[in-house]
């Protein structure tokens, strides 16, 4: 706490008339651990004379020959009067003032204010909740840990990307990612997913994962559009300003080294329960399929070995050792589990940090290595930086921070399953492991062929590929090098006017391979992608900012500032298909190439170049302590639009309140403090670049003819321009109240807003009738109304035993009011495809997941067809809807005297998913909720087209084989509610007296679990699914599962040694 | 210092904030614009995606005659998802029909006739394909970006439309053009031949409407009318109007034929249809088809008899199948499927009967019944068989048993199925045992004649060889289907019922998810030239 208050610190500086009678000095310093405070104001009461501590903490004032009283004051701590009598020197030490709880917070642009004075929500993270958890992601590490935030993993592959939705979803096409602020200057925190779900795009990181979060000092969150309105059109989404220790401003004179070295261990989360009983077939009869709907294994004795019944005689030829060979039918329960393995991950951070008269500076080194539980997914970081901050004269500041980062991801290509085989063109380690027959014995038998390396697995036509093939012989990796840093310059003009410059720049090189070997009955031709995507941002701030205090009730602070960003993003790639020599992986070794990708038809070089202004206000009115307004306007430009919509303004307000502090009567023991709030805010979207105008399509090798010569094509784009496209506007209202009880033990902080999108830019589908297929237009309009509520508490203080508790609880709605006259729905980009995804409809939560249906009678009975299975529709409707009703979290935290444990665990109700994961398990017989008598007989619940009762008998495969596993869309939707024990941390901070002697300032060590149980209560009960992912990837889509992947779980142990 | 610095920030401020424009990034620097378009690469793309429009049309034909095996649903009304017919929708309108207008235009503009001729001519076929599957579309609406709903327009006026492209297109190829164009994909700029196809191709559309129009017989009987006639016959192939796959480029571009890349690089991808192949296994007066080993390539000529393989093995036929019709499988190893049967696909892909030399470009049969591969046969060089000079002798014999046209039936259809012979037989060099004989053929031929001469409705075997040597092209016999109702002995469904039989298509989803004015119809509507009563084909 000290430490943010004094880096956080405000100059006060009053005005210094002073009579020359006698001088007293002294030196301030921390009641807590005696170090000396800097900045803090010392006042000669009843005068204006005073003066400000410096960095050592020294003061020196001139003060009347006798008497007289000193008031040292600052944010955060409690004010304390001193009597000088007659002393020269006088030394005071100071506490934290619990009751004023002057939280000072980080807001837009790097404004610090109390946090009394805000009339929006903002939540802050402090480092130590993000350091040394075992998980890179700082998107993850942040889940669950504030209100109005979901966080969503899409895969738990090591390195795999992180959807971060901040108060609901407002746009239908743009992107709802929130703007990372690092240090003051954006960052890129984009999920460069190659291609679409489908091929692949789930295995990309999110560029966030370049942060070490080890470097971070603390993470502040601003939600609403009140609090973000002055970073522009790109803060809609809300803000996640990140502070890294190079960014860190002035502290005391120190000098300090932080050593911390982690191992942790990384599995699956979580595996079906496999039942033991059947094996492959279908109808009880043995057959070498995917499905286990064979006979029981007491009711046959043995089958021809998996590689021994091939119908191509050249792998016949190859494995003549199993040639018609019988082997026993009997399960093999660990295939799949062994199929996984545990994965290492090290993490080694050295920080270095001290200050020395007027400069500081901070210098962090930070490498980790980790391998996830899917074999051949690794992921290697290194992070390097350094920043440094100086008073290079009374008025004038520089700091600058400058890091870099390198992040090399590995994983086997994940994409969408269906249940048989891949739903694209790409590859997938998970699309046929889960489902792994139950007898075979998938780790003990050969993958590949020993003369052509080609995959073999146990289908007689060979035509499915073996996933270890897959985990051996197919890669994405993901190679970035990224350097972000920024400068900036603070010049006191006057005590009361500062103006700041800051350039920041953030670029990054990062290299993308796909790798497929020739051999694999999916590509079986091979391929190889590369691609190439360098992205950087400049961003210049030039800001003024204004402090003046009127008399002693009325303060002002006021803000003007500019802004200038420049985007640029260049690709360049190739793409090439058919491999001459089995495993050598070189673009040479390829007969064909192209930079058109051949697996999902992009092209691979583009560029992309769009600049964006921006010029600011903002004044914050402050009464006696008690009452703020603050008023806060902003004008964009955008080059992403015609001259005629490329200005846009929005303004915003809020108002805080204090009533405790306005009226004294009402502040008592038991009720500490209440603070009102209210605020309005708006914001603007603007389109990505090169929407407003039509092109020409060029494809250079389209065809050839029968001479084998080139034909090269134009068409007309099937994107249509609309010249007159404006940008999206918001706006929102927000209420809340923060209040303490019991001398601050119990606090409540809770937030309703009510934010309302229109004139969304929309990508429209078109009747290809009109010559065009798709173009943006701006319609609708969507609502999102929410509830966050924040409780602390501390229920138990005992001696040195204390016990934390921390509930945050989140609630929204989403709802689509309306779209372009005549649309009535329309499909989320990013989220599934036209027959099975989520779509805005006017009166419909957003994201509502349509898909092909159960035919109903007039009574809505399910109508059963002629053969005994439901009638699947041939149109889409409503089968669910992906939002969940809330989420919450509860974080405990018992300390006693250096040993630390807490604990997280989240729940989130409600929320439909569509499982192609549970609907496989099912479908394909292998999970332990399809172990029943398999003889028996099953009428599906419903009437058949005449109206009768259905009487029509179905054999236990065909109920789950073409109903409830590939049948109507409908039966593959489940409620995602889920109970997770999110994190558990043991920590250990050994007492100062055993160390004293040692050359260490501080000894910790600390165990840490991540994700280490959970349970979706309406899933069936043996697949064990977590719900925490995302098969569409980072985007819009929500609560799809295409078989790409189960979480992962992680414990391991943190030593942190400080010099 | 102060002043220094003051001096410094406004010089920044300037430089930073003045001097960067927001204007010239509006323009998408990965494409060229509009005003840039080349003709000649306008018309490359239109020719392309002729083959993908006339796979994508072709297709649902072949299915719903039987020519290739229609599994997606056990009953007509589940058989296609709407969006199957999207691609035909999207390849008519916005990837072809602006761009035939643009070449159309400029063509007119700049003199360039020979681009505006050929542009009219796949414009008008395409038109009246999209007529013939959908009915009513919208034309006169279209393509006008400020109008997200165009109204269809009715489907007798389009064809009257399709027709006066036509003629424009045949005087357009009378003209003197100013140049030539760069790649003619069909007839190497041949204007003799592309008018030859306009004509043939007015000759189809009158046939195809002749149950409402009155004026049929007179036209078509213009267009056959000796000493005038400019129709697609020659014998030897050479006016056949064919959209042709060079082949052997597996990729940047893959010009491989769809049925190649179906069959020869994973096993066999789509089921062949079992009353196709016995169709033609039993051929006529014993002669088993010449065809048969040119159009399907066995990977085994071996009966299957494992369930796991072939689930209705050892089954006895439906009730509802007459007899001597297929079912299950066809005898020596010709594995397809029977007509909606919906079942899960076993792992017969390297087993089942693949796509054959012609017109797909794989493998002549030679009884090897071993499985297919990416070096197979022709490696993918095929055609898209659109019109041939067979099909033009086709329409002659029904126009003439039906119209009371001048022509010969029976020597009309002889001939078609004589050339259709020639065309498959000669379609590539093979060099096997098993190459059909000449006596082979003739005998053939000589039944075929001898079942004409003997049947008791004549126009029943015409249909019936139109259809066996239409292989490849799903358009003509399912328009003829509707129209005639032959061949009339098609295997019936698995299921007894089940339901209308499509009379057209789906609207795509496309059209009625995004268009307002969009009213889907029932898949027994009927297409106006379709006066036939409900029910009349299943």
């Amino acid at each position: 706490m000290k430490k943010f208050l004094l880096l956080c610190s405000f100059v006060f500086v009053l005005s210094m008339a002073w009579a020359q009678e006698r001088v007293i000095s002294g030196k301030v310093t921390s009641a807590e651990d005696g170090t000396a405070l800097p900045g803090v104001n010392v006042v000669l009461k009843g005068t204006t004379d005073g003066t400000v501590a410096d960095v050592q903490g020294n003061f020196k004032l001139n003060v009347p020959q006798s008497g007289g009283v000193l008031v040292f004051s600052f944010i955060g701590l409690q004010t304390q009067e001193v009597s000088i009598d007659s002393r020269a020197v006088l030394d005071v030490s100071m506490v934290l003032d619990v009751k004023q709880l002057g939280e000072v917070v980080v807001t837009a642009q790097g404004i610090q204010q109390d946090k009394r004075a805000l009339g929006y929500s903002v939540s802050q993270v402090s480092g130590s909740a993000l350091q040394q958890k075992g998980e890179q992601d700082i998107g993850r590490l942040l889940s669950g840990k504030m209100s109005g935030v979901n966080i969503t993993s899409t895969g738990g592959a090591a390195g795999t990307g992180t959807n971060i939705i901040i108060r609901g979803y407002t746009t239908i096409t743009g992107s709802k990612q929130p703007l990372f602020i690092v240090d003051g200057v954006p960052f890129n925190a984009d999920t460069n997913q190659p291609g679409d779900y489908l091929s692949g795009g789930t295995a990309s990181s999110s560029r966030f994962l370049d942060l070490d979060p080890n470097n971070i000092d603390k993470v502040d969150v601003l939600k609403g559009l009140s609090a973000s309105v002055l970073y522009g059109e790109k803060g809609r989404n809300g803000v996640i300003l990140v502070t890294t220790k190079n960014g860190r401003s002035n502290r005391g004179d120190r000098f300090e080294i932080n050593l911390n070295q982690s191992v942790f261990a990384t599995q699956i989360a979580s595996l079906p329960t496999y039942q033991p009983n059947y094996g492959s077939g279908f109808q009880q009869n043995y057959g070498p399929f995917f499905s286990n709907w064979g006979p029981a294994f007491t009711d046959l004795d043995s089958t021809v070995h998996p590689l021994g019944h091939f119908s191509d005689p050249a792998l016949t030829a190859a494995f003549p050792e199993y040639a018609g060979k019988m082997v026993k039918y009997q399960a093999y329960p660990n295939s799949v589990k062994d199929f996984f393995r545990t994965g290492m991950s090290y993490n080694t951070s050295v920080n270095i940090n001290g200050a020395k008269d007027n400069l500081n500076y901070n210098v962090t080194l930070g490498r980790t290595k980790e391998d996830g539980f899917i074999p051949n997914n690794t992921l290697e970081k290194i992070n390097f930086g350094a920043g440094i901050n100086a008073n290079l004269t009374k008025k004038f500041n520089v700091s600058t921070s400058i890091n870099y980062a390198q992040t090399k991801l590995a994983t086997p290509p994940i994409s969408a399953g269906n249940g048989s085989g891949i739903a694209g063109g790409g590859e997938s380690v998970y699309s046929d492991v889960l489902y792994t027959p139950v007898n075979v014995d998938l780790m003990h038998i050969p993958f590949e062929s020993p003369i052509d390396h080609r995959s073999v697995y146990y289908r007689t036509g060979n035509d499915i590929q073996n996933p270890r093939w897959t985990a051996k012989y197919t890669k994405q990796t993901d190679d970035v090098r990224r350097v972000y840093g920024n400068t900036g310059f603070n010049y006191n003009i006057t005590k009361e006017l500062v103006a700041t410059y800051r350039i920041g720049l953030d670029t990054y090189n990062e290299t993308q391979e796909y790798i497929i070997n020739k051999g694999g009955p999916q590509n079986i031709n091979g391929y190889y992608r590369t691609a190439n995507i360098q992205n950087t941002i400049w961003n210049h701030d030039f800001l003024l900012s204004y402090n003046h205090q009127f008399g002693t009730d009325l303060s002002l602070t006021a803000t003007v500032g500019a802004q200038n960003r420049y985007d640029v993003r260049m690709a360049d790639g190739m793409s090439s298909t058919n491999q001459i020599v089995f495993g050598f992986i070189n673009h040479n070794n390829f007969t064909a190439h192209s930079n058109v990708d051949a697996l999902t038809g992009n092209n691979l070089n583009y560029q992309t170049k769009n600049r964006y202004q921006g010029v600011y206000g903002t004044a914050t009115l402050g009464y006696k302590d008690y009452l703020y307004l603050n008023v806060q306007g902003r004008n964009d430009w955008s080059s992403t639009l015609e001259k005629a919509n490329q200005s846009i303004a929005y303004p915003s307000a809020s108002v805080s309140f204090v009533p405790t502090t306005a009226f004294s009567d009402l502040e008592s023991d038991m009720f500490n403090y209440l603070k009102l709030r209210a605020g309005y805010g708006t914001s603007a979207g603007f389109p990505t670049p090169y929407s407003t105008r039509s092109y020409l399509n060029t494809t250079a090798r389209s065809f050839l003819d029968t001479n084998g010569n080139v034909i090269t094509t134009n068409s007309i784009s099937d994107t249509y321009g609309n010249a007159k496209l404006k940008p999206e506007v918001f706006k929102e209202v927000e209420f809340g109240m923060d209040a303490k009880f019991f001398q601050n033990r119990l606090g409540f902080e809770a937030t309703v807003y009510d934010r309302v999108s229109s004139d969304l830019i929309t990508k429209a589908p078109m009747d290809p009738a009109t010559g065009y297929t798709e173009t943006f237009i701006n319609v609708g309009k969507i609502t999102n109304k929410g509830i966050e509520l924040t409780v602390t508490g501390t229920p138990l203080v005992i001696g040195d035993f204390r016990w934390d508790m921390t509930l945050n609880f989140y609630h929204y709605t989403s709802t689509v009011n309306s779209l372009a006259a005549g649309l009535a729905q329309t499909l989320i980009p990013g989220g599934g495809s036209s027959s099975l995804g989520n779509y805005a409809m006017p009166g419909m939560p957003f994201g509502t997941i349509q898909g092909n249906y159960v035919e109903r009678d007039a009574n809505g009975n399910l109508l059963v067809g002629a053969d005994g299975n439901y009638i699947a529709s041939k149109t889409i409707k409503p089968i669910g809807n992906p939002n969940p009703q809330f989420t919450s979290s509860i974080i405990t935290n018992f300390s006693y005297k250096g040993i630390t444990l807490s604990a997280q665990f989240d729940y989130r109700k409600g929320g439909k998913i569509y499982s192609t994961t549970q609907a496989s398990l099912l479908a394909r017989g292998v999970s332990k909720d399809v172990d029943f008598d398999r003889s028996a007989t099953f009428i599906l619940p419903g009437v058949k087209e005449d109206g009768s009762k259905n009487d029509i008998q179905l054999t236990s495969s065909d109920v789950f084989f073409n109903n409830y596993g590939f049948g109507p869309s409908e039966l593959q939707v489940y409620d995602g509610t889920t109970i997770r024990l999110n994190q558990v941390s043991l920590s250990y901070q050994l007492p100062k007296a055993l160390i004293a002697k040692t050359p260490f300032k501080g000894i910790s060590i600390s165990a840490v679990g991540q994700n280490l149980w959970f349970r979706a209560v309406n899933f069936p009960k043996y697949s064990h699914f977590d719900t925490n992912q995302l098969s569409t990837g980072v985007g819009n889509g929500q609560g799809l599962d295409f078989l790409t992947g189960p979480s992962s779980k992680k414990f391991g142990a943190t030593l942190g040694l400080r010099f | 210092m102060k002043k220094t610095i003051a001096k410094y920030i406004v010089w920044v401020t300037l430089v930073v904030f003045s001097s960067c424009k927001l204007d010239g990034l509006q323009d998408n620097p990965n494409y060229i614009a509009q005003s840039q378009a080349n003709i000649d690469f306008l018309l490359n793309n239109v020719q392309v995606e002729f083959g993908n429009f006339f796979n994508n049309a072709s297709s649902r034909g072949m299915e719903l005659t039987r020519m290739r095996a229609l599994i997606s649903g056990a009953n007509y009304n589940n058989a296609y998802q709407i969006t199957t017919f999207d691609p035909m929708w999207e390849s008519f309108y916005s990837t072809s029909l602006p761009d035939f207008n643009k070449i159309i235009a400029q063509g007119e503009e700049s003199g360039l006739y020979i681009h505006a001729g050929i542009a009219k001519v796949l414009k008008a076929y395409e038109l009246v394909t999209m007529v013939d599957n959908f009915g009513d579309i919208p034309y006169s609406q279209a393509l006008d970006p400020t109008n997200f709903n165009p109204q269809v327009d009715p489907a007798a006026g389009l064809y009257d439309t399709a027709l006066g492209i036509l003629d424009e297109a045949i005087a357009d190829f009378g003209k003197t053009s100013s140049a030539t164009v760069a790649n003619d994909m069909f007839y190497a700029g041949s204007t003799k031949k592309w008018i030859t196809a306009a004509k043939t191709i007015k000759l189809k559309i009158y046939l195809q409407r002749r149950l409402v129009d009155t004026n049929a017989k007179a036209e078509i009987q213009a267009l056959i009318t000796s000493g005038n006639i400019d129709l697609i016959d020659a014998a030897d192939g050479s006016e056949d109007f064919v959209f042709t796959y060079p082949g052997n480029s597996i990729a940047n571009p893959d010009t491989r034929h769809p049925f190649f890349t179906d069959s020869y690089i994973n096993g066999a991808g789509a089921y062949m249809s079992n009353s196709y192949m016995l169709a033609l296994y039993n051929g006529r007066g014993g002669f088993s088809d010449p065809r048969i080993r040119y159009y399907f390539y066995r990977q085994s000529t071996q009966e299957g008899t494992d369930v796991n393989l072939i689930s209705c093995y050892g089954l006895p036929a439906p009730a509802h199948y007459p007899a001597g019709s297929a079912w299950c499988q066809d005898p020596n190893g010709y594995w397809g499927r029977d007509h909606l049967n919906n079942d899960g696909t076993g792992p017969d892909n390297r087993v089942r009967t693949a796509y054959g030399l012609y017109p797909g470009g794989g493998k002549f049969d030679g009884s090897e019944g071993v499985q297919t591969t990416v070096n197979d046969g022709n490696k993918g060089k095929g055609i898209w068989p659109v019109l041939l000079s067979s099909f033009t002798y086709f329409m002659r014999a029904e126009a003439a048993l039906t119209l009371g046209t001048s022509d010969d039936a029976k020597l009309m259809l002889t001939t078609a199925v004589a050339q259709s012979i020639t065309k498959v037989t000669k379609f590539a060099d093979v060099t096997s045992t098993r190459v059909p004989t000449t006596a082979a053929i003739n005998g053939y031929e000589a039944a075929v004649a001898t079942d004409y001469d003997t049947a008791p409705e004549k126009l029943q075997v015409v249909m019936k060889e139109y259809w066996v040597a239409a292989w490849g092209n799903g358009i003509e016999p399912y328009n003829g289907y509707r129209r005639t109702g032959y061949p009339n002995d098609l295997q019936p469904a698995r299921n007894p019922q089940p339901g209308d039989f499509y009379r057209s298509l789906s609207y795509p989803s496309d059209f009625v998810t995004r268009n307002q004015n969009a009213t889907q119809h029932a898949v027994g509507a009927q297409v106006f030239w379709d006066t036939n009563p409900a029910g009349f084909i299943k």
